[in-house]
């Protein structure tokens, strides 16, 4: 979706005014832009040099979006307007031009970018002093656009800054494009002030510019398929990496690695065992033994329900579980007995014979039962083990203990943010860097599968 | 002498169900897998058939749907551990009379299956 649908929703009133504000570099000519292209019926009003901007950096405006564009000073015929009446005369000739195209039904929405840009224009117009005093006077020109509203029309403002000021008190709707840079990635977002009449779901959304085009992202929340389907199978080769099944268009696993995938606390179990659940998967399919010690996010029915969605009954004899229902009970009583050398000869068993092995480690079930130290030394042990077999050792979890997420992240070879930004899943790469990217879970394909959408 | 077809890869969850139901005349044959299963419907023809979701060579839901293709009026119960509702609606979309978690208390276990027995 390119705009927020309560935006849509909004602008299919009459009459309404939506402030489009942020400051240098947030995207609102993007915004605007994807506002006119999805509207149909909307002309854009703007100063010569961003019209000149939009034909060089935005080629996905089509040719018909491109007549739509008027610049606000230039030559353009009209004719005289019996809905407007002599009111049509107290605008520049462009948006006199516009409300002709508005009579007809042509047109229904005007969109101004920017505010500050067009009134400078008007200030330094040379013009005598009865049109600058009708026409091109700033605060008269305002008070025309609220009339213009009065009279059915829509008018989209695009504003540079995000004081409160008059326009955003008269206006009926109000959004404000953001952005922050956090560990060198930008992080765009769109706050929905007001809309006047329309119920607004969500005030907050994650917004991308990828490709120079408005993105307005949304992580679904989880839907069991319709039809399971099989999940389709990687093929893992000597030499080639390993595919995580996830992260695959952005990096690739190397034998013998260790991945730290570090979940902030908040972000739903769905993505978090989808993320997990799809590397073993793809383990499992191609016959490679895995060893999994559930992060807190499964317990013995979530782990059904997981090997039930990825289809995994039929290579089970490849799985192994440090719990399952009956086994849980004696493993928490090794554990308690705080004898972890008895929990490494578990693990040492399990990797009997395996010449490619994966396991995976929820630390956070550890977390109950053992010392920071004790957990620290025994992924450094699972470390060890995983590479003499040239495998791939994948530590997650959701506790929040930084001496251990310091210690998982320096020993790991490729270390995973995932965060939750006001109930979105959000991933970037600390080692590889990588962009930031916006994660959507799906079972449209009858399993599990995350869609990743770079932020840019 | 009603006749029961457990398919669960479980032998404690058989020796549960043989010890829960022993005084009640009823026969207990127990299949590991779906393939097993559909042999042992043939030749036993149970009376009820009790099915896991997870099994080691189809799922639950599955097995299910192979049952109700050849065998239209078989009375089929799901009991599991999968707890959850989507993978419930699977099942009875697929045929399943009813859909017991595990952690059913065991007076009911047995009512429910005396019931589906006398119906």
């Amino acid at each position: 979706m390119s705009v927020p649908s309560e935006v849509k929703d909004f602008l299919q009133k009459e009459g309404v005014i939506l402030l489009i504000r942020g400051l240098p570099g947030t995207g609102k000519t993007i915004f605007s832009l994807s506002l006119m292209m999805g509207l149909r019926n909307a002309a854009y009003i703007t100063t010569e040099k961003v019209a000149k901007d939009i034909e060089r950096n935005y080629p996905w405006v089509d040719e018909d979006a491109k007549k739509r564009i008027f610049i606000l000073d230039g030559k353009y015929d009209f004719s005289p307007s019996t809905r407007f009446e002599n009111f049509l005369y107290l605008f520049p000739n462009s948006i006199r031009h516009v409300l002709n195209l508005v009579e007809k039904g042509e047109i229904n929405t005007i969109i101004l970018d920017s505010w500050h840009t067009i009134l400078q224009e008007m200030r330094f117009k040379e013009i005598e002093e009865r049109e600058r005093r009708e026409v091109y006077n700033p605060d008269r020109f305002f008070l025309n656009l609220l009339k213009l509203s009065d009279m059915g029309v829509n008018i989209i403002i695009c504003k540079e800054g995000i004081e409160e000021d008059d326009l955003s008190y008269v206006a009926d709707g109000v959004v404000t494009l953001h952005k922050k840079v956090e560990n060198g990635r930008i992080f765009r977002g769109i706050t929905i002030d007001k809309l006047r009449g329309i119920e607004i779901k969500r005030a907050e959304y994650v917004f991308s510019l990828k490709d120079g085009k408005a993105h307005t992202l949304l992580s679904q929340h989880f839907k069991h398929p319709r039809n399971l389907r099989e999940f389709p199978v990687k093929e893992i080769k000597i030499g080639r990496g390993v595919p995580s099944c996830v992260f695959d268009s952005i990096l690739r696993f190397k034998r013998g690695d260790t991945i730290f995938y570090d979940f902030e606390e908040y972000v739903s179990k769905e993505y978090h065992l989808t993320v997990i659940m799809s590397t073993l998967a793809n383990f499992l399919k191609n016959n490679l033994k895995s060893i999994i010690l559930p992060p807190n996010d499964m317990d013995a029915n979530e782990l059904k329900y997981q090997i039930y969605l990825f289809s995994l009954e039929k290579e089970l004899k490849n799985l192994r579980v440090l719990y399952n229902e009956e086994e849980m009970e004696e493993y928490i009583e090794q554990v308690n007995m705080k004898d972890e050398k008895l929990l490494e000869e578990v693990v040492k068993r399990g990797l009997e014979g395996a010449s490619m092995p994966l396991f995976i480690l929820g630390y956070d079930r550890l977390h109950s039962y053992l010392s920071s130290h004790e957990i620290m030394q025994f992924i450094d042990f699972l470390r060890n083990e995983i590479r003499k077999r040239s495998g791939i050792l994948i530590i997650s979890g959701k506790i929040s203990e930084r001496e251990i997420k310091r210690f998982c992240a320096g020993l790991s070879d490729v270390y995973i943010k995932i965060n939750n930004v006001n109930g979105d899943s959000i991933m970037y790469g600390i080692k590889p860097w990588t962009h930031a990217y916006h994660l959507n879970l799906t079972t449209d394909e009858g399993y599990p599968k995350i869609v990743l959408e770079e932020i840019t | 002498m009603k006749r029961i077809l457990l398919v669960d890869d479980s032998p404690l969850f058989y020796n549960f169900v043989r010890n829960v139901l022993k005084k009640e005349n009823i026969e207990i044959e127990w299949a590991k897998n779906g393939r097993e299963a559909l042999r042992k419907i043939k030749e036993k023809k149970p009376e009820l058939i009790l099915v896991d979701i997870i099994l080691s060579d189809m799922n639950g839901v599955e097995l299910i749907r192979k049952i109700r293709r050849d065998w239209e009026k078989a009375k089929i119960i799901v009991i599991t551990g999968v707890d959850k509702d989507y993978v419930a609606e699977d099942a009875f979309e697929a045929g399943a009379l009813d859909y017991l978690v595990k952690n059913l208390p065991l007076g009911e276990f047995k009512k429910k299956i005396l019931k589906y027995l006398e119906n």
